[in-house]
Protein backbone atom coordinates (compact mmCIF):
# COMPACT_ATOMS: atom_id res chain seq x y z
CA UNK A 1 0.00 0.00 0.00
CA UNK A 2 1.60 3.39 -0.67
CA UNK A 3 2.07 6.15 2.22
CA UNK A 4 -1.57 7.39 3.33
CA UNK A 5 -0.62 10.57 2.32
CA UNK A 6 0.65 9.57 -1.51
CA UNK A 7 -2.45 8.50 -1.66
CA UNK A 8 -4.36 11.35 -0.52
CA UNK A 9 -2.43 13.61 -2.85
CA UNK A 10 -3.55 11.66 -6.09
CA UNK A 11 -6.91 11.06 -4.80
CA UNK A 12 -7.18 15.05 -4.74
CA UNK A 13 -4.98 15.40 -8.42
CA UNK A 14 -7.52 13.52 -9.60
CA UNK A 15 -10.50 15.55 -8.23
CA UNK A 16 -9.05 18.48 -9.30
CA UNK A 17 -8.57 17.52 -12.69
CA UNK A 18 -12.30 16.22 -13.42
CA UNK A 19 -13.50 19.16 -11.04
CA UNK A 20 -11.12 21.37 -12.75
CA UNK A 21 -9.91 22.90 -9.38
CA UNK A 22 -6.52 23.78 -8.09
CA UNK A 23 -5.70 21.00 -6.25
CA UNK A 24 -4.13 22.91 -3.38
CA UNK A 25 -7.51 24.42 -3.18
CA UNK A 26 -8.44 21.16 -1.70
CA UNK A 27 -8.81 20.17 1.74
CA UNK A 28 -8.76 16.50 2.45
CA UNK A 29 -12.54 16.88 4.09
CA UNK A 30 -13.44 19.20 1.69
CA UNK A 31 -17.00 17.81 0.78
CA UNK A 32 -17.16 16.55 -2.72
CA UNK A 33 -20.78 17.69 -3.81
CA UNK A 34 -21.31 21.25 -1.36
CA UNK A 35 -17.89 22.45 -1.26
CA UNK A 36 -16.19 21.23 -4.81
CA UNK A 37 -19.06 21.47 -7.03
CA UNK A 38 -18.50 17.49 -7.95
CA UNK A 39 -22.12 16.28 -9.44
CA UNK A 40 -22.77 12.78 -10.04
CA UNK A 41 -21.45 12.51 -13.04
CA UNK A 42 -18.28 13.82 -12.11
CA UNK A 43 -18.50 11.25 -9.38
CA UNK A 44 -18.43 8.57 -11.48
CA UNK A 45 -15.84 9.95 -13.77
CA UNK A 46 -13.98 10.02 -10.73
CA UNK A 47 -14.39 6.73 -10.08
CA UNK A 48 -13.41 5.52 -13.25
CA UNK A 49 -9.86 7.29 -12.73
CA UNK A 50 -9.46 5.73 -9.08
CA UNK A 51 -9.76 2.48 -10.61
CA UNK A 52 -7.15 3.15 -13.39
CA UNK A 53 -5.27 4.60 -10.77
CA UNK A 54 -4.99 2.23 -8.21
CA UNK A 55 -6.30 -1.08 -10.08
CA UNK A 56 -9.42 -1.01 -7.97
CA UNK A 57 -13.08 -2.53 -9.18
CA UNK A 58 -15.69 0.20 -7.34
CA UNK A 59 -19.54 0.38 -7.50
CA UNK A 60 -22.24 2.69 -7.88
CA UNK A 61 -22.98 2.47 -4.35
CA UNK A 62 -19.33 2.88 -2.63
CA UNK A 63 -19.72 6.12 -4.65
CA UNK A 64 -21.91 7.62 -2.00
CA UNK A 65 -19.25 7.15 0.26
CA UNK A 66 -16.75 9.16 -1.55
CA UNK A 67 -18.23 12.27 -0.39
CA UNK A 68 -14.52 13.40 0.76
CA UNK A 69 -10.55 12.89 -0.02
CA UNK A 70 -10.13 11.51 3.27
CA UNK A 71 -13.42 9.37 2.95
CA UNK A 72 -11.67 8.37 -0.50
CA UNK A 73 -8.57 7.24 1.03
CA UNK A 74 -9.92 5.33 3.51
CA UNK A 75 -12.40 2.96 1.00
CA UNK A 76 -9.13 2.25 -1.15
CA UNK A 77 -7.78 1.20 2.02
CA UNK A 78 -10.67 -0.78 2.81
CA UNK A 79 -10.44 -2.51 -0.43
CA UNK A 80 -7.38 -3.56 -0.38
CA UNK A 81 -7.35 -5.09 2.99
CA UNK A 82 -10.58 -6.36 1.56
CA UNK A 83 -8.33 -8.41 -1.44
CA UNK A 84 -5.26 -9.00 1.12
CA UNK A 85 -8.13 -11.08 3.43
CA UNK A 86 -9.87 -12.75 0.43
CA UNK A 87 -6.52 -13.39 -1.18
CA UNK A 88 -4.82 -14.85 2.09
CA UNK B 1 -25.86 -3.72 -43.29
CA UNK B 2 -30.18 -4.00 -42.27
CA UNK B 3 -32.16 -1.06 -40.26
CA UNK B 4 -32.55 -2.51 -36.99
CA UNK B 5 -34.59 0.88 -35.77
CA UNK B 6 -36.49 3.18 -37.95
CA UNK B 7 -36.21 7.32 -37.04
CA UNK B 8 -39.58 6.81 -36.25
CA UNK B 9 -38.44 4.00 -33.44
CA UNK B 10 -35.68 6.29 -32.67
CA UNK B 11 -38.14 8.87 -31.56
CA UNK B 12 -39.73 6.30 -29.20
CA UNK B 13 -36.68 6.23 -27.41
CA UNK B 14 -35.42 9.90 -27.03
CA UNK B 15 -37.02 13.55 -26.77
CA UNK B 16 -34.76 14.92 -29.62
CA UNK B 17 -36.65 15.78 -32.36
CA UNK B 18 -36.00 18.26 -35.72
CA UNK B 19 -33.89 20.24 -35.95
CA UNK B 20 -31.41 18.18 -33.76
CA UNK B 21 -32.33 15.12 -34.74
CA UNK B 22 -29.45 13.46 -36.33
CA UNK B 23 -29.86 9.57 -36.62
CA UNK B 24 -32.08 8.19 -39.11
CA UNK B 25 -31.39 4.56 -38.28
CA UNK B 26 -29.84 2.01 -35.86
CA UNK B 27 -27.88 -0.91 -37.66
CA UNK B 28 -26.36 -2.83 -34.57
CA UNK B 29 -26.93 -3.53 -31.20
CA UNK B 30 -24.93 -5.76 -28.93
CA UNK B 31 -26.50 -5.33 -25.64
CA UNK B 32 -24.37 -3.21 -22.90
CA UNK B 33 -21.61 -3.43 -25.27
CA UNK B 34 -22.26 -1.77 -28.54
CA UNK B 35 -24.62 0.01 -30.85
CA UNK B 36 -23.78 1.57 -34.92
CA UNK B 37 -26.13 4.16 -36.33
CA UNK B 38 -26.03 6.09 -39.40
CA UNK B 39 -27.27 9.54 -40.55
CA UNK B 40 -27.41 10.78 -43.88
CA UNK B 41 -26.72 14.60 -43.61
CA UNK B 42 -28.19 16.27 -46.84
CA UNK B 43 -27.39 19.20 -48.52
CA UNK B 44 -30.11 20.85 -47.25
CA UNK B 45 -29.98 20.59 -43.53
CA UNK B 46 -30.14 23.97 -42.65
CA UNK B 47 -27.08 24.08 -40.38
CA UNK B 48 -25.19 23.69 -43.84
CA UNK B 49 -27.05 27.34 -44.85
CA UNK B 50 -24.98 28.55 -42.07
CA UNK B 51 -22.03 27.06 -41.66
CA UNK B 52 -20.52 28.23 -43.23
CA UNK B 53 -22.53 29.55 -46.55
CA UNK B 54 -19.35 30.04 -48.77
CA UNK B 55 -18.34 26.10 -47.69
CA UNK B 56 -20.37 24.40 -46.45
CA UNK B 57 -19.00 22.07 -43.55
CA UNK B 58 -20.80 19.95 -41.04
CA UNK B 59 -20.01 21.43 -37.71
CA UNK B 60 -18.10 19.08 -35.34
CA UNK B 61 -20.61 19.29 -32.51
CA UNK B 62 -22.99 17.46 -34.32
CA UNK B 63 -21.34 14.74 -34.58
CA UNK B 64 -20.55 14.02 -30.96
CA UNK B 65 -24.18 15.10 -30.53
CA UNK B 66 -24.52 12.46 -33.13
CA UNK B 67 -22.59 10.00 -31.11
CA UNK B 68 -24.32 11.31 -28.04
CA UNK B 69 -27.77 10.42 -29.00
CA UNK B 70 -26.50 7.22 -30.14
CA UNK B 71 -25.39 6.65 -26.55
CA UNK B 72 -28.50 7.91 -25.24
CA UNK B 73 -30.47 5.36 -27.40
CA UNK B 74 -28.24 2.57 -26.19
CA UNK B 75 -28.95 3.16 -22.70
CA UNK B 76 -32.67 3.41 -23.50
CA UNK B 77 -32.02 -0.17 -24.81
CA UNK B 78 -30.21 -1.40 -22.27
CA UNK B 79 -32.60 -0.41 -19.68
CA UNK B 80 -35.14 -2.20 -21.43
CA UNK B 81 -33.40 -5.36 -21.70
CA UNK B 82 -34.11 -5.06 -25.56
CA UNK B 83 -32.82 -7.29 -28.19
CA UNK B 84 -33.43 -7.10 -31.92
CA UNK B 85 -37.15 -8.48 -32.91
CA UNK B 86 -38.58 -7.41 -29.66
CA UNK B 87 -41.59 -4.67 -29.09
CA UNK B 88 -40.28 -1.39 -28.14
CA UNK B 89 -41.07 -0.13 -25.08
CA UNK B 90 -41.87 4.28 -25.72
CA UNK B 91 -39.68 6.39 -23.36
CA UNK B 92 -42.57 7.33 -21.21
CA UNK B 93 -41.70 11.11 -21.13
CA UNK B 94 -41.06 11.07 -17.69
CA UNK B 95 -39.38 13.97 -17.73
CA UNK B 96 -35.79 11.67 -17.76
CA UNK B 97 -33.80 12.97 -20.61
CA UNK B 98 -30.28 11.17 -21.89
CA UNK B 99 -27.45 14.10 -21.81
CA UNK B 100 -24.09 14.16 -22.60
CA UNK B 101 -21.95 14.59 -19.62
CA UNK B 102 -18.26 14.64 -21.32
CA UNK B 103 -16.42 14.71 -24.28
CA UNK B 104 -13.22 14.29 -25.26
CA UNK B 105 -12.89 14.13 -28.83
CA UNK B 106 -10.57 14.66 -32.10
CA UNK B 107 -11.68 15.79 -34.92
CA UNK B 108 -9.86 14.37 -38.33
CA UNK B 109 -12.08 14.85 -41.66
CA UNK B 110 -14.67 17.36 -42.68
CA UNK B 111 -18.52 16.35 -43.04
CA UNK B 112 -19.73 17.73 -45.95
CA UNK B 113 -23.45 17.94 -47.31
CA UNK B 114 -24.55 15.02 -49.06
CA UNK B 115 -22.50 12.93 -46.53
CA UNK B 116 -23.08 9.31 -45.10
CA UNK B 117 -22.02 9.03 -41.53
CA UNK B 118 -21.98 6.03 -38.98
CA UNK B 119 -21.83 6.75 -35.34
CA UNK B 120 -20.36 3.60 -33.44
CA UNK B 121 -20.26 3.79 -29.52
CA UNK B 122 -18.80 0.72 -27.71
CA UNK B 123 -18.83 0.65 -23.52
CA UNK B 124 -15.94 1.12 -21.27
CA UNK B 125 -18.05 1.53 -18.55
CA UNK B 126 -21.62 1.08 -17.63
CA UNK B 127 -23.49 2.41 -14.67
CA UNK B 128 -27.27 2.78 -14.16
CA UNK B 129 -28.06 5.51 -15.40
CA UNK B 130 -24.73 6.66 -17.19
CA UNK B 131 -22.62 5.27 -19.59
CA UNK B 132 -18.64 5.76 -20.55
CA UNK B 133 -18.17 5.05 -23.93
CA UNK B 134 -15.50 4.69 -26.93
CA UNK B 135 -16.65 6.35 -29.70
CA UNK B 136 -15.96 6.84 -33.73
CA UNK B 137 -17.79 8.71 -36.18
CA UNK B 138 -16.91 7.20 -39.93
CA UNK B 139 -17.56 6.63 -43.45
CA UNK B 140 -15.65 3.65 -44.48
CA UNK B 141 -12.15 4.05 -43.82
CA UNK B 142 -12.71 7.65 -43.34
CA UNK B 143 -13.08 8.65 -39.46
CA UNK B 144 -14.26 12.29 -38.93
CA UNK B 145 -14.01 12.06 -35.00
CA UNK B 146 -12.98 9.68 -32.44
CA UNK B 147 -12.45 10.02 -28.73
CA UNK B 148 -14.62 8.88 -25.61
CA UNK B 149 -17.65 10.57 -24.69
CA UNK B 150 -20.01 9.94 -21.36
CA UNK B 151 -24.10 10.25 -21.39
CA UNK B 152 -26.22 10.19 -18.63
CA UNK B 153 -29.94 10.07 -17.63
CA UNK B 154 -31.14 12.87 -15.50
CA UNK B 155 -34.16 14.20 -14.82
CA UNK B 156 -34.75 17.79 -16.61
CA UNK B 157 -35.93 19.17 -13.29
CA UNK B 158 -32.62 18.49 -12.18
CA UNK B 159 -30.67 20.33 -15.30
CA UNK B 160 -33.35 23.23 -14.65
CA UNK B 161 -31.38 23.20 -11.17
CA UNK B 162 -28.27 22.84 -12.42
CA UNK B 163 -26.78 20.42 -9.79
CA UNK B 164 -27.63 17.12 -8.98
CA UNK B 165 -26.54 16.61 -5.36
CA UNK B 166 -29.32 15.87 -4.05
CA UNK B 167 -29.67 12.83 -6.37
CA UNK B 168 -26.56 11.35 -5.79
CA UNK B 169 -25.17 12.32 -1.59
Amino acid sequence: MQDKNQVLEKVKGIIAEVAELDPSSIGNDASLPYELGVDSLMGLQILVELEKEFGVELNEEQLLLMTTPNNIVALLQGYEETVATVNS
Amino acid sequence: MTCLLSQNQIKQLIPHRYPILILDEILEYTPSKRILAYAYLGSDEQVFRGHFPSFPILPGVFLVEGLAQASSVFLELNHQAWNPGNELIPNPGNGMLGVLGSAETRFKHPVFPDSEVFFEAVTTREFSNSLFMKVRAYYGDKTFVSGTISVTKVHQKVLARNSDYETIY
